[in-house]
C-alpha cells in the first residue's frame, strides 16, 4: 500500500452523507435517499413527502458480484504525491478521500419533482404564501 | 486464466481542481481494492405537477 502526501487541500461544502477521509481506511459505506422538490416559487409546506410513496426507493440495490482476479503488485516507488487539490463540493453519498482502503460502497437515490403554476393567478398566490 | 500485472512508478501530480463530487462518486488519492456505485435518479413526466401548490403527502 503507497503513501499518499497533498501539500495544500481545499474543500468547500460536503452534504447529505458525503465523506471526506484524510488518511487510511477498510471500509467506506454511504447511502442517501432524496426528495428534491422544486417550485416556481420559493415555497416548503414544511414536513412534507414521504419515501414510501415512491416506487424508486423500494428498488433493491444491485448486487455486484467482484470477482477477483490474481493480481501482482510491484510499487517501485511508494508515494502518491500531489500539489494541491481544490474540491468545490462533495454531494449526495460521495467519498473524497486522502489515503488508501480497501473497498467502497455507496448508494443512492434521488427522486426529482417540479411544481410549475399554470397561470398568472396561480403565481399571485403562491407568491402570497410565499410571503 | 487471467493475470493482472501493476508496476506504480513515480507518481507526481501538479494542481487539481475538482468542482462536484456527486450522487455516489468517488475522489480518491490512493489506493483501493474495489468500488462498486450505484445510483438512481428519477424524473419522469409524472414528477412534473402544474396546478397551484399542493403539499407532498405530509410525514
Amino acid at each position: 500500500m503507497r503513501t499518499s502526501k497533498v501539500d495544500w487541500f481545499r474543500m468547500n461544502s460536503l452534504t447529505s452523507s458525503s465523506i471526506f477521509n484524510i488518511g487510511d481506511s477498510t471500509h467506506i459505506r454511504a447511502s442517501a435517499k432524496v426528495i428534491a422538490i422544486q417550485r416556481e416559487a420559493e415555497l416548503f409546506f414544511g414536513r412534507e413527502g414521504n419515501f414510501k410513496d415512491y416506487i424508486l426507493f423500494k428498488r433493491s440495490y444491485p448486487l455486484l458480484t467482484l470477482k477477483r482476479i490474481p493480481t501482482v503488485k510491484y510499487n517501485e516507488s511508494n508515494m502518491i504525491h500531489v500539489g494541491s487539490v481544490r474540491v468545490t463540493g462533495a454531494s449526495t453519498s460521495s467519498v473524497v478521500q486522502v489515503g488508501s482502503t480497501k473497498d467502497i460502497k455507496c448508494y443512492s437515490r434521488v427522486k426529482h419533482i417540479r411544481q410549475l403554476l399554470s397561470d398568472r393567478r396561480e403565481k399571485e398566490q403562491g407568491e402570497r404564501e410565499e410571503g | 486464466m487471467m493475470n493482472y500485472t501493476v508496476v506504480n512508478r513515480d507518481l507526481l501530480v501538479g494542481n487539481i481542481h475538482v468542482l462536484g463530487v456527486s450522487t455516489s462518486s468517488v475522489f480518491l488519492i490512493g489506493d483501493t481494492e474495489s468500488i462498486a456505485l450505484s445510483s438512481a435518479y428519477d424524473t419522469p413526466p409524472e414528477s412534473l405537477i402544474i396546478g397551484p401548490y399542493v403539499p407532498l403527502s405530509l410525514q
